[in-house]
């Protein structure tokens, strides 16, 4: 249901804006309204002015913003605290922090940059380890001494060995040594050992081949290569210490200090969101106004709570809704414990305006019916019931879950009533083995019987929403509309009962007379919608042809059952007959969870809504702690 | 089998395999785009499930067809 | 396409990335009033998509947020695609190059070429040429062997630069960038894109010439619509005014009184309404070359924005295009 909503008018002296505010806040049951038009009389605006703040609330305001982004900029150095200090009152302290914080700030982004600058270097470090790592075993092989140069580089493939063994022992005269290796990502990573006079003419030789040298950053300076890979070790491990070190300092400070600064930051959002609010008040010289909407069962509680606090001062007063304040009136959709799980669904549409109709009541009454007619299989029902039940009681934290198996519930139980009407339970197994008899249809063979059943289920709908949207028009006494959808609704039942006859539900002697009617009546139908009025009707019809799917969908259930039961009964063989059978009723029930779930929801959205169900409306953001959207 | 009999199961299983590949076609392309809406507005999911089955109705129409074919209506 | 760099197909259908870019359209900037007027852009930028990318030195940041954008079209882009639309990522990466050539003339830091290329689409190659070496004639040299549609120039950069400085390699290298994209066969929705495209450019030079008296030949640009014959004849006739004219014809605006700056805003607009009707017209190509276009007016107007806040704000609201 749509909560009825008031307007409402709040009025006191100047000095208490803010207490009234604060207040608000805390209840958390107004929005209130940043224009004042509609709420103030055409000759009273000269008097009415929006509240601007005074100085001193401008540099708070100032002061405050400056102060947040400094505390971001320093929550953003630190790990995020653990616990939150609820009991502090920043507001005596909040110039102590300031100052604290201007001496924490340069000394917590030092840290932090520190800390980023030693992990930059740890992963430029890293990108040798695997180098080294390869190379270290072959750097042991060979002998070291003062006069042999090592040169490290990578290779692409086992033929670029080939090549460069054959260069190397022309340009050295055979004196030297490569050894290659394959390091953990795949590459080869070679090492030449040769005498100091040959590698300087090797390096420039290998540099006009594209042959890549390895090269170090710069840290490393002139070190031979042999300390090179020493010195590698060393660093990486230094930069772990330091780096563990600034981590223990950034934990131990957040660990003392965090919880404070987050607190204070809640503290100043608070506080600038009430000096934000301030902005849509209106002032006289003395005094304040305050408009907005709210639920109006709350209404006489926020009546006594204001004059309780405010010692009657501050009066709140409901205003009369005019014809254009629906428009702008935002909604709140309510509904009983039943329907509540339901919302699920409507949540997916846009919200309905305040004149128009809530969709939950009728998704909570016809989707479970739609649901049941498509599944209709007492067996399955069981089922569906039964592993509801247990991922209910499973997963409490998770609400929409625990909508959706509220909502399978329900529905599962109408598929168990129709299972019956239809005489089925797991197909026609309840049939074979405690002869269960078709109340109502056997969907399986009664093809077209099934079928005028799903069309006349789509007439009674559609015809219920059109109506639906015949009192709206009433409602919002749009004259012309509301003949539109009565003629509608005329038409479709001359149709109906015109195709009735021609197939021979009716006697024949209706076929004149209904034709008569729909002549008489298309003129009207010109007169109230225009000349696209009959394609309206056009449209209502293949609704209603769709609603076939009820049908369609469930005789593909039934006969994949019933394929599920035979197969099992060809295997000859009681296990395996059962383990074939259960596997394919498996199937059909997740299968018989979603479609028909998709397709009621479909006939609900596409068909039935579309033809009362007004959206557009604006959800109720009453002014309340955390929000972030204050006006 | 006589060829009427023939001839009824083929014009049934075209009157489901024609509208099952137009479905099919439909379906591939809103789904597509469906997951491309659902890169960019995640809250969106329950409409674009809605969306894909919309076309749907076109082979449900067939199978209709289809079963009245066999069925002999 | 050697310029840009080679990914594999990750084959997201069409309509996927079709979809994608109807949900990204509604965040592209509207109201550029409020922009224009907030005194503070930053903040305003802050309730935007851009809140990410203007946290240190804004214009960056929105130069990031372009290629980005840029870079994540087109790895959504099925190999199709990326062919039909490699003309435009080609024409939208030359600036990153010239860019970077610019950086090299002044000896530019390292790490600022090196934060231009880490979101570009140029080719590993070529981003390695502009980001290790750091003599520019031998950037150039390396350039001229790698890009393959700068084999149609009859010189090389080097030589055009030792004679010419960079402002001639840059001509040169858009020059024949365009002239080669005319060259190829290419989807008729682009090819028209880049008709409007040299169109401008060649108006562009001509005013430029004309009102800055220069007295060497300017060198246009072939395979635009407006006919080379028809530029050199105003040229000749030393006449600013004819200007109007040829914009009026070309684009449908009408300018009073020609400047800089709005010969190039009335250009640019022009190229808008026909990616706008082109986007009706072929309502998947189309679509995307509009919302590239738009993102590349919007990255433009906001480092106007940016670099001109100190200037009043009705010439400002000139320059804009959106």
């Amino acid at each position: 249901m749509i909560v009825r909503m008031s307007k409402i008018e709040i009025a006191g002296p100047r000095e208490l804006l803010e207490s009234v505010l604060s207040l608000l806040r805390d209840r958390g049951i107004l929005e209130i309204e940043p224009s004042a038009i509609g709420f103030v009389e055409k000759k009273d605006e000269v008097y009415i002015d929006t509240f601007i703040p005074d100085n001193s609330t401008f540099s708070e305001k100032m002061f405050l913003e400056e102060l947040r982004s400094r505390i971001d900029e320093l929550l953003a150095c630190l790990p995020s605290p653990r616990k939150n200090n609820r009991y502090l009152e920043p507001r005596s302290i909040i110039y102590t922090i300031s100052e604290t914080l201007q001496r924490h700030l340069p000394a917590c982004k030092k840290l932090y940059r520190d800390k980023e600058a030693l992990q930059k270097e740890l992963a430029e470090l890293s990108l040798y380890n695997f180098f080294l790592d390869a190379v270290e075993p072959l750097l042991e092989d060979m002998k070291k001494g003062p006069d042999l140069d090592f040169i490290g580089l990578t290779l692409k493939d086992p033929a670029a060995e080939m090549i460069l063994r054959k260069a190397l022992s022309h340009l050295s005269d055979d004196k030297f040594e490569l050894l290659t290796t394959i390091a953990s990502d795949g590459t080869i990573v070679g090492l030449i050992a040769l005498q100091k006079n040959t590698s300087d003419r090797i390096k420039k030789a290998l540099s006009d081949k594209n042959i890549p040298e390895l090269r170090f950053p710069p840290s490393f300076g002139d070190l031979p290569f042999v300390e090179k890979v020493s010195f590698l070790k060393k660093r990486t491990s230094d930069i772990s210490g330091e780096l563990d070190l600034i981590h223990m300092q950034l934990d131990s400070f957040s660990l003392k200090w965090g919880a404070i600064y987050k607190r204070v930051r809640e503290w100043i959002e608070e506080r600038l969101s009430l000096i934000k609010a301030t902005a849509s008040a209106f002032v006289t010289r003395m005094c304040f106004f305050i408009y907005g909407w709210m639920a109006t069962e709350d209404v006489e509680k926020l009546r006594e709570d204001l004059s309780r606090d405010f010692m009657g001062s501050v009066v709140l007063e409901e205003l009369e809704i005019r014809e254009e304040d629906l428009e702008k009136m935002p909604v709140i959709l309510r509904n009983p414990a039943y329907f509540k799980p339901f919302e699920l669904f409507t949540r997916i549409l846009p919200l309905p305006r305040y004149t128009s109709y809530d969709p939950t009541p009728f998704i909570g009454i016809f989707f479970p019916v739609f649901f049941g007619m498509i599944l209709g299989d007492a067996g399955y029902g069981f089922i569906i019931i039964i592993v509801s039940l247990l991922i209910l009681k499973r997963a409490r934290k998770n609400e929409t879950v625990q909508n959706a198996c509220k909502i399978l519930v329900v529905s599962a139980f109408y598929a168990i009533i129709f299972g019956i009407l239809y005489g089925e339970f797991f197909g026609e197994l309840g049939q074979k083995l405690f002869g269960l008899t078709p109340l109502f249809v056997e969907r399986r063979t009664a093809v077209m019987p099934m079928l005028y059943f799903s069309v006349s289920v789509g007439i009674v709908h559609v015809l219920l929403g059109t109506f639906l949207g015949f009192i709206i028009a009433l409602k919002k006494r749009t004259k012309k509309e509301a003949l539109l959808k009565f003629i509608h609704i005329l038409f479709i039942l001359c149709i109906v009962l015109l195709v009735a006859a021609v197939f021979g539900f009716f006697p024949g002697l209706m076929t004149r007379p209904m034709i008569l009617t729909i002549l008489f009546i298309t003129p009207f139908l010109f007169f109230a919608g225009g000349l696209l009025a009959p394609l309206e009707v056009l449209k209502s019809i293949g609704n209603i042809i769709s609603y076939a799917r009820i049908m369609a969908i469930g005789l593909t259930s039934v006969l994949l059952a019933s394929v599920a039961n035979r197969l099992a009964g060809m295997t000859g063989d009681i296990i395996l007959g059962v383990v074939v059978a259960g596997l394919l009723h498996l199937l059909n029930i997740i299968i018989g969870v979603f479609s028909p779930t998709i397709h009621s929801l479909r006939l609900h959205y596409v068909e039935f809504f579309n033809k009362f169900i007004e959206s557009g409306g604006r959800r109720f953001e009453p002014f309340k702690k955390n929000s972030k959207e204050v006006i | 089998m006589n060829l009427e009999k023939v001839l009824m199961a083929f014009a049934a299983a075209l009157a489901i395999g024609l509208p099952a590949l137009a479905t099919a076609w439909a379906q591939s392309k809103i789904g597509s785009a469906g997951a491309g809406t659902l890169a960019e507005k995640p809250e969106l999911s329950a409409t674009v499930i809605i969306m894909i089955a919309i076309p749907e109705t076109m082979v449900i129409l067939g199978f209709v067809v289809a079963a009245m074919i066999l069925f002999g209506v | 396409m050697i310029l840009l760099c080679d990914i594999e197909d990750r084959g997201y259908p069409t309509d996927y990335l079709l979809a994608r870019i109807h949900g990204r359209r509604a965040f592209l900037l509207k109201d550029w009033e409020k922009v224009l007027f907030s005194l503070d852009i930053s903040g305003y930028l802050m309730s935007t998509r851009y809140s990410k990318f203007i946290s240190g030195y804004p214009a960056d940041g929105i130069l990031r947020r372009y290629q980005e954008e840029l870079q994540w079209m087109y790895y959504q882009m099925n190999k199709n695609l990326r062919h039909i639309f490699g003309p435009c990522f080609m024409y939208a990466e030359l600036g990153t190059l010239l860019t970077c050539l610019r950086y090299h003339l002044k000896k530019g830091k390292k790490t600022e070429i090196e934060y231009i290329l880490a979101f570009s689409l140029l080719s590993e190659r070529v981003k390695n040429i502009l980001s290790l070496e750091s003599d520019l004639p031998f950037i150039l040299e390396m350039l001229d062997k790698r890009a393959a549609f700068l084999s149609d120039s009859p010189a090389g950069l080097s030589d055009i630069f030792i004679t010419g400085g960079l402002p001639e390699v840059e001509q040169t290298i858009t020059r024949t960038l365009l002239e080669h994209i005319m060259h190829e066969p290419g989807h008729p929705c682009i090819t028209r894109f880049f008709i409007s495209l040299i169109d401008s450019i060649n108006i562009i030079t001509l005013y430029k010439h004309l009102r800055w008296e220069m007295s060497a030949k300017p060198a246009f640009i072939t395979g635009g619509k407006v006919k080379e014959t028809v530029l050199s004849a105003i040229l000749h006739s030393r006449d600013v005014s004819e200007i109007t004219g040829l914009i009026q014809k070309h684009t449908g605006f009408y300018v009073g009184r020609p400047a800089a700056a709005n010969v190039e805003s009335a250009l640019l607009k022009g190229i808008s309404g026909q990616v706008k009707k082109m986007e009706r017209e072929s309502p998947d190509i189309g679509l995307i070359l509009n919302y590239l276009w738009r993102f590349f007016l919007e990255a433009r107007d906001l480092s106007i924005l940016y670099y001109g806040n100190k200037i009043d704000k009705d010439i400002i609201r000139e320059e804009l295009v959106h």
